[in-house]
């Protein structure tokens, strides 16, 4: 399967690349959360929850684990207070928060057990045009079968643009094996995509 | 600069993305963290005081000016006073220590009333004219 082209410079937020602007304006909200001013959990929403959500969305490939970690980092940020002035990389500490959150999640379902992953909503069409669509179910079908910890340094890198840096540093491993993860995941992606008609 | 692998990634996964967060998702995480905001005490005075940095620095910072005066300050032990016999005899400090040590008498003839000192007959006499000391 090759992915499909069509309008591919359209804005989305998870294409939108970092910028000096963006961490600026991160750590503005961090800081008036510092100071106690609730209204800044809004900004911080609008401005993180895509991010978190497709996070713990590959992490644990279900919406509503993925919601309860959403949930979670909002009230860890809150738990935080005057703490959060102190942080000096709000998008990384938000980040390695909510892979952690997801990790436990994970590992709460795994004692469960027994429980069927949802129907892996890993990717949807950018536009809503029916090849596109079964493009995005197959694609997720097949990242489902990846394991939790390739797939999620593929979202990483790919929708939030990553440094391999900074993804070693938000899911606990060595820059290296970060770099590793990545090229074995795209690579077996790559790889399933040819395979499949 | 991407190179032909990183293009080639992005080519791969062109046109997909993850899914937005639910609808209703932006109220329960607000609403949670301004629960979790509601049940966290405001800190006193103490625990500000406790974890303010400045505080802790001011801290630290007057140990150390207070370990640097008493290094500067503390007697040379080289000067301190010793004890110098031939210095001592010089000033007769012995000789006050001896009459500061010296008991104070009344009278200096008087003799013990009882014990061997007393003679035969003598406490009769202090019976009649009293005590001589």
């Amino acid at each position: 399967m090759e992915a499909v082209t069509n309008n591919p410079s359209s804005p989305s937020p998870h294409r939108d690349r970092p910028s000096k602007s963006e961490g600026e304006n991160w750590r503005r909200i961090f800081g008036e959360l510092a100071e106690g001013r609730e209204a800044a959990l809004g900004d911080l929403y609008d401005a993180a929850a895509t991010q978190i959500y497709g996070l713990a969305l590959w992490r644990t490939g279900s919406e509503d684990d993925a919601a309860d970690v959403v949930q979670d980092v909002f009230v860890k940020v809150a738990e935080q207070g005057p703490k959060l002035a102190k942080v000096r990389n709000p998008k990384g500490w938000l980040l390695t928060v909510t892979h952690r959150a997801a990790v436990d999640i994970t590992r709460r379902r795994i004692r469960r057990s027994a429980e069927p992953l949802d129907e892996y909503p890993f990717l949807t069409a950018t536009h809503g045009d029916s090849d596109t669509m079964l493009d995005a179910a197959h694609a997720s079908v097949l990242l489902a079968g990846m394991p939790p910890n390739l797939r999620d340094v593929i979202y990483l890198k790919h929708f939030v643009d990553c440094t391999f840096a900074e993804i070693g540093a938000i899911t606990g491993v060595p820059t290296f094996t970060a770099a590793s993860r990545y090229r074995k995941g795209i690579s077996d992606l790559r790889n399933l995509m040819k395979d499949e008609p | 600069m991407k190179n032909e692998y990183e293009r080639e990634d992005e080519r791969l996964l062109m046109g997909l993305e993850p899914p937005p967060p639910p609808a209703d998702l932006r109220a329960r995480a607000l609403a949670a963290a301004r629960q979790r905001l509601a049940e966290t005490p405001a800190p006193d005075l103490w625990s500000k005081i406790w974890h303010s940095s400045g505080l802790r620095l001011a801290w630290a910072a007057a140990v150390v000016l207070l370990l640097a005066g008493h290094v500067l300050v503390s007697p040379n032990l080289d000067t301190a006073f010793t004890a110098n016999p031939p210095v001592l005899a010089a000033d007769q400090r012995d000789e006050q220590f001896l009459d500061i040590l010296r008991p104070v008498q009344i009278n200096a003839n008087a003799q013990p009333t009882i014990g061997l000192f007393a003679a035969v007959g003598d406490l009769d006499q202090i019976e009649d004219g009293g005590n001589p000391s």
